[in-house]
């Protein structure tokens, strides 16, 4: 899975923007051409044996199963699991994070990179006996095309996609794109006997995943007997009778329910919940980066427009005292756009660090061109964690002579304000996911015009970058591109990253084969690969 | 026609059908009331095609699109049109469907979340009434005396002792520790599927639910038993001989009762939604309290006006009941 978002609010409540951002595949100097010839799965373990039940305790129930609804994906990670149990995608990540055949063997670009085709393999069936084929493969990514039924329909709007056989799908996009299977072949595909108006692919979903939905209620799922892949060894996938997905909202609560077996895998969504898990010997905790908390300034706003303002305000925040002023080891100081486990190297790039005096000399400099110090206006999502931070951060920026408002706004009103074309903000608090994914799915968030570009940023340098990085796999060429986004990025002072935070899994004895290698959604194991030891 | 009748002692009351019909429109008054309330407070605070346009990452700064969206949910007509339409609907069991899942009718929801809710209600009363009757009644019995300094400090601790603290105490004890009861009703299956793990399930919600309770109820029958035992009906028990036990619990209980009573069905009510600590910490699938918190921080304008009605006439029936009791307690009380 492979697509990212940008949770408007602190600490991932709400989805609200997604934009794609995808792992590059930092191994390949040439355009893709990648073959496969068979159906197994990478990464199995010779010690996995088939049968049992797996239980995964998860912060929250998956509003929808549907891939279609809401942005069009998984809005959190139990949703990623859900999807990953249920759906094949065109493409899969290995371990260290490189795309690997699954459903397409191979894809191969024209040479200018604006024609895409795909070989899909044969003899893949859809839980309802139909074939998982081209045209299958095409009327998925066709239908998500029309606004009418997926809110993704602008990102796919710009790509046709054809099926010239029962093999071939062929992907035809206006611009060159070199990285079109990291951005886009991360599509859950689903039957399309479900691809009509009205289909409750909710309750009743139709994949050709290693799980079929058992109960949506308890979110259960059983094996899907006629699954597609084996191991390594030639075993049948999945090794799992049964999957469970176990609401637990309280970490507290769901390290207990592990500790006594009721639960044999628990994600967790904050720092010291992992501290405390990797204290307890009897449990192997994988940590992983989980996104920036940072400040976007918007720039359609007179005050804001004045480099000098953006200039000031990155000079009054303290990220050591804001980490310190919530729950110790939730949080660390983020330094760089960059920061959270990109695939793409970046040296330096560092935003400026907390320096009162000079904010306070900027602003001297603000007063003093004769327009006054403009009263900024900071919303944010209300939820106890923001509250909690953003006073301080409004405290700090108060501390350096500015007039500031808080606004706490409930989800929805703060994705109205944000989304719905209101100019009404000076400053928005939001969270960036962990972008480990490629850098080029930020395009969404940094090219101008872009509807998922919520700061009205607009810079023709950055714009310029991430169309030449759209030419190029060169990973040195990209870390060059990217170093350059960055170093433009702490120029403008328009995303200002203030904190990171660190999510993972935590397993107990009984779950095996655990495997997270999707870098957006950290939590998600590969659910095809999960087995339960034998007590 | 003679609408009222006399009850010993020369008071006054009307007739049962009358009494029971006041009280029905009560609950029907409570209804349109509360909904109303809950209907034109959030209208006035938010407009629905902000909310649902957020949510379907629609261009609300259009005009066009707001005003495809307010005629889609009926918004463009005027806001007593809209209530009344609704409370016609409600009236037939149609409370509509979520603004942000349009595929969940909000009946099916509340339908669904009730059994939890009701059953965490009864269960934590009766452990709450099962441990705060004797220990209120102890505790009245000598009051002043050590016994009664011990009981009301144990009280005083329960109602003081922050819930969440004391629902991960019984979790770490009796789940984790001595594993006798699950951690979460994360499975939870309904009474009468499956008895057994079903009582497994709600015991430790209860009993978290029912401390609380336990202390307060403890605090005001040892008050009102400390007066009742120095009523003259209870002297001349006494002066007979009747043991203490029958004393508190024959002559003692019944006119103690009286405040508890009230108290109870106001418990019952607050429970009703106000379990979300419980429900969310103790995982269970569904419930009214969560149902209500997601819908507000979604603004789900449907799902809290029709959640936040069924909890109102819910309470309303638990008052009715409780002032039945009352009733049945001490004929004297006029309804």
């Amino acid at each position: 899975m492979i697509r990212a978002r940008v949770a408007i609010g602190v600490l991932g409540v709400g989805t609200l923007v997604s934009v794609a951002a995808c792992s590059g595949n930092n191994a390949e100097t040439s355009v893709a051409v990648k073959e496969s010839t068979t159906t197994s799965a990478k990464g199995s373990d010779p010690a996995a044996t088939p049968g049992g039940k797996l239980t995964i305790g998860v912060e929250a129930a998956p509003a929808s199963l549907d891939p279609l609804s809401g942005s069009g994906g998984a809005s959190t990670g139990a949703g990623a699991t859900a999807l990953d149990a249920l759906y094949n995608v065109l493409a899969v990540r290995d371990a260290s994070g490189a795309l690997q055949p699954s459903v397409a063997l191979s894809w191969t670009p024209n040479d200018a990179l604006t024609v895409w085709t795909v070989k899909i393999a044969t003899g893949i069936k859809f839980s309802d006996g139909t074939p998982l084929d081209a045209a299958a493969v095409a009327a998925n990514y066709t239908f998500r095309a029309d606004p009418a039924n997926c809110k993704c329909a602008s990102k796919w709007s710009k790509i046709a996609v054809a099926a010239p056989d029962p093999t071939t799908v062929t992907f035809t996009i206006a611009a060159a794109n070199a990285h079109l299977p990291e951005t886009d072949f991360n599509t859950s595909l689903v039957a399309p006997s479900t691809l009509v108006p009205g289909a409750d692919r909710d309750r009743s979903p139709i994949g050709s995943g290693p799980f079929t939905l058992a109960d949506r209620g308890s979110l259960s799922f059983k094996k899907n007997p006629n699954y597609w892949k084996s191991d390594d060894n030639g075993q049948k996938l999945p090794y799992l009778d049964e999957l469970q997905l176990a609401p637990i909202p309280d970490p507290t609560v769901r390290i207990a329910a592990l500790t006594r077996g009721e639960i044999d895998m628990m994600e967790v969504l904050d720092g010291p919940t992992l501290t405390q898990a990797q204290a307890n010997s009897a449990f192997t905790v994988d940590r992983a980066a989980g996104g920036t908390t940072a400040v976007i300034a918007n720039t359609t706003r007179p005050a804001i427009k004045n480099l000098k303002v953006r200039q000031a305000l990155s000079y009054t925040v303290d990220r050591e005292a804001l980490a310190q002023s919530y729950l110790p080891g939730a949080f660390e100081p983020a330094y760089s756009f960059f920061a959270s486990g990109s695939s793409i190297q970046i040296s330096g790039g560092e935003y400026p660090k907390y320096d009162l005096a000079k904010a306070q000399e900027l602003v001297a400099e603000v007063k003093a061109e004769g327009n006054g110090l403009p009263a900024l206006k900071l919303i944010c999502a209300k939820l106890p964690e923001a509250e909690a931070l953003i006073e301080v951060a409004k405290n700090q920026i108060t501390a350096a002579g500015f007039e500031t408002t808080l606004s706490m706004l409930d989800i929805g009103e703060f994705a109205a304000q944000l989304l719905g074309g209101s100019s009404d903000w000076d400053l928005a608090c939001v969270r960036l996911p962990a972008f480990g994914g490629d850098p080029q799915g930020l395009s969404d968030l940094l090219v101008t015009g872009q509807p998922s570009n919520i700061a009205r940023y607009s810079n023709p340098e950055v714009d310029a970058l991430f169309e030449k990085d759209r030419t190029t796999t060169d990973p040195a060429k990209r870390s060059e591109t990217y170093q350059k986004v960055s170093d433009a990025l702490v120029r403008d002072l328009v995303y200002v990253p203030l904190l990171t935070s660190s999510i993972g899994t935590v397993s107990n004895a009984n779950a095996r084969g655990v495997t997270t290698n999707d870098l957006t959604w950290a939590t998600k194991p590969n659910t095809e690969l999960l087995w339960r030891a034998k007590s | 026609m003679a609408v009222v009748e006399t009850i010993p002692g020369g008071a006054s009351r009307r007739p049962a059908f009358i009494r029971l019909g006041g009280r029905i429109l009560t609950v029907i008054g409570v209804a349109i009331f509360v909904s109303a309330a809950t209907f034109f407070l959030l209208r006035v605070s938010r407009d629905p095609v902000d909310v649902v346009g957020a949510a379907r990452g629609a261009d609300i700064s259009n005009p066009a699109v707001r005003a495809t969206l307010a005629a889609e949910l009926g918004t463009d007509r005027p806001l007593f049109v809209q209530y009344f339409d609704w409370l016609g609907n409600a009236a037939q069991g149609d409370l509509g469907v979520s603004y942000l899942r349009p595929d969940q009718e909000v009946a099916d929801t509340i339908i669904r979340a009730l059994p939890v809710n009701l059953e965490l209600v009864v269960v934590s009363q009766l452990i709450a009434l099962l441990i705060g009757i004797p220990m209120g009644l102890a505790a009245g019995a000598r009051a002043g005396a050590r016994l009664d300094r011990v009981l009301s400090g144990i009280a005083s601790g329960f109602v003081s002792a922050p819930g969440f603290v004391v629902a991960i105490g019984l979790i770490t004890l009796f789940a984790v520790r001595l594993p006798w009861f699950p951690v979460t009703a994360s499975g939870y299956v309904g009474f009468f599927e499956d008895p057994w793990t079903n009582l497994q399930q709600i015991l430790l919600p209860s009993l978290a639910l029912a401390l609380p309770m336990v202390g307060v109820y403890t605090r005001v029958l040892r008050s009102d038993v400390a007066d009742t035992l120095q009523e003259d009906f209870i002297l001349m028990a006494r002066s007979k001989g009747v043991s203490t036990r029958r004393v508190l619990l024959a002559h003692a209980l019944r006119p103690s009762s009286l405040s508890l009573i009230p108290l109870v069905a106001l418990q019952c009510g607050a429970l009703l939604g106000g379990s979300i600590l419980v429900e969310q910490l103790f995982a269970f699938p569904f419930g009214l309290g969560t149902s209500l918190s997601a819908a507000a921080i979604s603004v789900d304008i449907p799902v809290l006006l029709g959640v936040s009605t069924t909890i109102a006439v819910l309470f309303a029936l638990v008052t009715l009941a409780a002032d039945a009791v009352a009733r049945s307690v001490d004929p004297r009380i006029d309804g």
